[in-house]
């Protein structure tokens, strides 16, 4: 009973400090998803400010269009 | 007033009224009309009927001949807006348009021009109102609504062709946000369109100037939801 209870209380152990090596494993790696990810997002922030610059030309333009009949 | 093809558009031939909700007979027509709000406007939903800061807008076409009936001057409802009265330190008031409607026959005929100037000379009469936002306004709304500015503001020659500068003079920004009622992002976006106008597209140091400049403007927009949403990932966590 009692080598039961002791090989049940070593394997609890292990499995906690395994959880803790996994957890502690994954914020590394969530560290290192970050740093990769400011890049990511500069460059999508870059696309982003050209798309909006084109849809705001564009639809400058079709309102000075019909300005041109307004005025 | 010309309409895109160019035909005249009579304005005395419409008649603009302004109601309050507290109005038994404004606050009846209004739950009559109210439904085609659900199904043109994207995302739209009824609003509290009780709370007395809700005004109402109503566009009439007027139609003078004589009818079968021998009747003369009958009004059709061509639209309607809806606006809201935010206070506004200390003691004025911002009128906030919240929903703008026309009718699905009677869009793109020059008649949102109509009710939006009627709803901005009303507000012109009305000292307490310091400024006419618009509560997230869609593409087509903000067509109409440059629109109808920039013609207001070329009406009173605040922009001038010699204005294509970086900065807007602080003394002409003042007198527009004065006399027009407008919200300072509004009258830049007007100036930016403005000074697209007068920048020569073959220009190439004018054009790359004009975007550089824009570009920084959407910058500035772009890295502020950025933060946003960073706070937002960190108050998550």
């Amino acid at each position: 009973m009692r080598t039961t209870s002791r090989g049940l209380e070593w394997l609890l152990t292990r499995v906690r400090f395994g959880l803790r090596l996994q957890h502690f494993g994954s914020q590394i790696w969530r560290v290192g998803g970050e740093d990769s990810t400011a890049e990511d997002e500069a460059a999508k922030r870059k696309q982003e400010i050209d798309r909006v610059w084109k849809e705001d030309l564009e639809e400058y333009r079709a309102l000075l269009l019909k300005l041109q009949l307004a005025l | 007033m010309l309409l895109d093809d160019g035909r005249a558009l009579l304005t005395e031939q419409h008649h603009h009224h302004k109601g309050n909700l507290t109005e038994p007979a404004i606050r009846a027509y209004h739950a009559l009309i109210r439904i085609f709000s659900l199904w043109t406007i994207d995302g739209a939903q009824y609003f509290d009927d009780d709370d007395d800061r809700w005004e109402v807008y109503l566009l009439f076409e007027r139609d003078d001949r004589v009818h079968h009936d021998g009747s003369r001057c009958k009004y059709t409802s061509v639209g309607y807006c809806t606006v809201y009265r935010f206070f506004a330190p200390p003691q004025h008031i911002r009128l906030r348009i919240s929903q703008f409607l026309m009718y699905p026959p009677y869009q793109k005929r020059g008649y949102g021009r109509v009710l939006l100037n009627g709803i901005y000379q009303h507000c012109y009469s009305r000292p307490e109102i310091t400024e006419v936002p618009v509560e997230d306004p869609s593409p087509q709304f903000q067509r109409l609504r440059d629109m109808v500015d920039l013609l207001n503001i070329y009406s009173d020659g605040s922009f001038t062709p010699d204005m294509v500068s970086d900065t807007i003079p602080a003394q002409v920004m003042d007198a527009i946000q004065r006399k027009r009622k407008l919200w300072r992002g509004q009258i830049r976006r007007c100036y930016e369109i403005h000074r697209l106008r007068f920048t020569p597209v073959d220009d190439i140091e004018a054009f790359t100037n004009y975007r550089l400049w824009i570009k920084k403007r959407i910058f500035k927009e772009v890295a502020s939801l950025v933060c946003a949403r960073h706070l937002e990932v960190l108050n998550g966590c």
